[in-house]
């Protein structure tokens, strides 16, 4: 980025940059009139030159104290675009942050989940001891919970529905 | 239990389990009305169970 700009590169760059400086040098009973009629209403020559001269000093006085800080040797008009340009990209920054929440939140958590590997005959020992608190379960629920392929679940629930085991729980259909 | 292996099987249901190596994003789309609906592709082994059968399915049952 271009810093070391001159004052007709700086009002290219920021038009606005002499208004505003008016503003803040302008005294506590002109701030009014800024407001209320804008920057350059009612206006005489004699007002124009007055305020000329005190941007000036002003712009020697930013400049002094300007001295030391670390981005010394830049223009008021610098100074302030750069400010400005800190806040919008402090806002953009804040809009990223916010929209990249919304997106996180819509995303499924992932589980990890390393299945065993065990004998049918294990497997199905451990549906039964599930089973026998009494509680519903879906074929998932039994796979998550025993980390055992969904497939062999399915295959040993069957089997101990038809041995009159298990039975359906229709409330949960 | 009825396994189906066919090209162009399907599953209808209101609540399916599946399982594979394998599995899509989510893709998001617009269903009838007002309804989001969501789809993704399981390859690899992919096994399916129905957990829940249709409503309908249900009551022709009872």
């Amino acid at each position: 980025m271009k810093t070391n700009l001159n004052q007709v590169e700086a009002a290219k760059a920021w038009p606005w940059s002499a208004k505003i400086i008016d503003q803040l040098l302008a005294k506590p009973e002109e701030r009014e009139k800024f407001i209320v009629l804008g920057a350059s209403a009612g206006l005489t020559e004699e007002d124009i030159e007055e305020k000329v001269r005190r941007v000036v000093r002003g712009r020697v006085q930013i400049e002094r104290v300007s001295m030391t800080m670390p981005f010394s040797g830049l223009e008021t008009a610098d100074v302030l675009y750069l400010m400005e340009e800190n806040a919008s990209l402090r806002q953009e920054i804040e809009q990223i942050k916010q929209k990249l929440s919304e997106l996180e939140e819509r995303i499924p958590e992932e589980k990890v989940i390393v299945l065993r590997e065990i004998s049918k005959e294990e497997a199905k020992e451990e549906i039964r001891q599930l089973f026998s608190s009494g509680r519903t379960l879906y074929y998932s629920d039994i796979a998550e919970e025993l980390r055992l392929d969904l497939e062999l679940v399915v295959d040993i629930c069957h089997e101990l529905q038809e041995n009159g085991e298990l039975r359906i729980d229709e409330s949960a259909l | 239990m009825k396994v189906h292996y066919e090209l162009g099987d399907a599953l209808k249901a209101e609540r399916i389990a599946v399982q594979a190596r394998d599995i899509d994003k989510v893709r998001v789309g617009k269903g009838t009305h007002d309804h989001k609906i969501q789809s993704t592709t399981l390859r690899d082994s992919a096994f399916c169970v129905i957990e829940v059968p249709l409503r309908a399915v249900l009551e022709r049952r009872q």
